[in-house]
């Protein structure tokens, strides 16, 4: 018990420590997500539509170090040229980690990025084996541009992308909703070990950037507008596409 | 430093007009469109989805062979509709349609040219009559001391409730008679409901396999389906199940669940098939086709794509100068003579 309250009483101090360190934020964004998106499992036409989404996130950032994570969703009608329609559902869990470094430009920073992202398409015209779903983790760099200005500085502009060719994914099947090893009995965790496909080159990819201007206010929180832009393009069983431009408004609190 | 500010700002304004409406930018262009594309994309899909090309010795390059010289890229779509809609008449299959605004391809060849069986105002007439229950789709009505259950389609849902109020019934008399003729399939669901009111255990009435990839042997193991019995009320006595060629699709596992269960007899004339789930998908005219994904067999390997058999097939079932229904007569014999 004592060895408990020991290591509890360390990590408390190493957090309040860690905090004295890092600026920590808490934003929330909401905005307009103009999406399409590409299933060949059930058609070669591309299906388009916008419609609001929205996005929470924290961001700590140290001297050396910043961390970012957001937390996207969004459910969008979308439509294709026949004018048949599908929903498609996106959540996404991104984080990013720059770090400084001594031989880079004061405004840029080197990392990289994690997205883990799921997929849901649900086509009005099929009646079976709906909704089609891919799930995806992928890891790779990142780089980031920061500038500030305006007579106190009080204006923030910051550029970020991500390009992730190594990660693993989890999708439906060849003609069904569940992945083929769901389809016959053995153990749920069997089945999703065996559906796991880690990525191959040139064959998987999630690449995105972030654009964000944003104005300080005199408590310290910021607002500004932004623009995401993210690609990911899929191939297991069958190949899916899709990409999503969210313009948004945002609002950082200082924590 | 002036200057340094003002090329930063710079280069922020270029990166920022730089990623603007990307996702726009990189939209991939509508596929091709035209006739030959649209024979392709469907003739290759089916050619690696499609399910039953060994079962039923379907040649499919043959088949292309055959169809491909009527594609001219200037025909009007009802004429490329015709040669497409033809082209997946070859793999006799009530799954396979091609689907667009102005028709519905089909091939109707399991139950065309096979007498039916089933005459719907005779029963309503003779059998149903005018104070018959309505249990949401369910129409119940007892005939000699039977109740007699018609279910005309299975996309209609039955509930719990549903099932209970039929399991209520059931006290009140001596068999049970579902009558599924011309019933052309629906939800799965629904046939479980119904089955799981009839056992007190669990059963293995089936299984099943789906498509993986291209190759023709290309299939998941084959997997058990099976019914759970419901952990109410039930319903244990004799069960008679009436089917016909036109008895399809969720109709025919229907019938497979009953004919596993030992108090039931199934009658009239084997079901229409329609063992394959249907997978959906789309051309690039927009069109949109359909097509079995999957195999089921029964418990001693003969694949349901080709109907379900009765115990009891009546080769002259219908009798308009008596004004009754011989299936239903049959089974109603059956049941007395069981109790």
């Amino acid at each position: 018990m004592k060895r408990w309250l020991f290591l509890l009483s360390f990590v408390l101090v190493q957090v309040a420590v860690f905090a004295q360190d890092k600026q920590r934020t808490l934003f929330w964004n909401a905005g307009t997500h103009n999406t399409w998106e590409r299933d060949f499992a059930y058609s070669p036409l591309l299906y388009q539509g916008a419609s609001f989404g929205f996005t929470l996130g924290y961001a700590s950032v140290g001297e050396k170090k910043t961390d970012e994570v957001y937390l996207h969703f969004s459910r969008i009608p979308m439509q294709n040229a026949f004018e048949a329609s599908m929903i498609g559902t996106h959540a996404q869990v991104m984080t990013y980690t720059f770090y400084k470094a001594a031989w880079l430009p004061e405004k840029f920073t080197l990392g990289w990025s994690n997205n883990n992202a799921l997929s849901l398409r649900n086509f009005q015209d099929a009646q079976n084996f709906n909704p089609r779903f891919d799930f995806h983790t992928s890891f790779g760099p990142a780089a980031r541009y920061q500038t500030f200005f305006g007579k106190a500085e009080q204006w923030r502009f910051s550029s970020q992308a991500h390009w992730q060719v190594i990660g693993f994914l989890f999708s439906a099947s060849y003609v069904t909703s569940p992945p083929d090893p769901f389809l016959h009995e053995q153990s749920t965790f069997n089945a999703f070990w065996q559906s796991i496909r880690l990525f191959q080159p040139f064959q998987q990819q999630d690449l995105g950037i972030l654009n964000q201007l944003f104005y300080q206010l005199p408590n310290g929180n910021e607002i500004g507008v932004g623009y995401r832009f993210n690609y990911t393009n899929l191939e297991n069983a069958q190949r899916s596409q899709r990409s999503i431009g969210h313009y948004f408004f945002q609002l950082n609190f200082q924590l | 430093m002036r200057q340094q500010a003002v090329l930063s700002r710079l280069v922020g304004v270029l990166l920022a007009l730089w990623t603007m409406s990307c996702e726009e930018i990189i939209a991939p262009r509508a596929p091709e469109a035209s006739p030959r594309a649209v024979f392709e994309h469907l003739w290759n899909d089916v050619n690696k989805r499609y399910s039953f090309f060994d079962e039923k010795q379907i040649d499919w390059e043959a088949v292309r062979q055959q169809y491909s010289p009527l594609i001219h890229e200037n025909m009007a779509p009802d004429a490329l509709f015709d040669v497409l809609g033809d082209m997946l008449g070859e793999l006799e299959d009530g799954h396979v349609n091609l689907l667009s605004t102005f028709n519905r391809s089909r091939n109707w060849s399991w139950f065309e040219g096979f007498p039916l069986f089933y005459d719907q105002q005779l029963i309503d007439d003779v059998y149903l009559g005018t104070t018959f229950r309505i249990i949401g789709p369910l129409h119940a009505q007892t005939v000699d001391n039977m109740l007699y259950v018609n279910y005309r389609t299975f996309e209609r849902t039955i509930t719990a409730q549903h099932m209970d109020e039929i399991v209520r019934l059931m006290q009140f008399h001596e068999g049970l008679i579902i009558d599924v003729r011309s019933n052309g399939g629906g939800n799965l669901q629904n046939a479980l409901n119904i089955a799981s009111r009839l056992i007190q255990e669990e059963v293995t009435y089936a299984r099943q396999r789906f498509k993986t990839g291209p190759g023709r042997a290309d299939f998941t193991p084959w997997a058990d389906m099976r019914i759970f019995p419901h952990s109410g009320e039930k319903y244990l006595g004799k069960v008679a199940v009436l089917t016909n060629r036109r008895s399809f699709s969720t109709t025919t596992f229907f019938a497979q669940m009953m004919r596993t269960l030992p108090q039931a007899r199934l009658f009239g004339d084997q079901t229409g098939g329609g063992g394959g789930i249907p997978v959906f998908a789309e051309l690039p005219n927009g069109w949109t086709y359909r097509f079995s994904g999957s195999q089921t067999i029964d418990m001693e390997g003969t694949q349901l794509e080709f109907g379900v058999s009765v115990d009891q097939v009546l080769d002259n079932p219908m009798s308009i100068v008596e004004g009754k229904d011989r299936v239903i007569e049959e089974a109603l014999e059956w049941l007395k003579s069981s109790n």
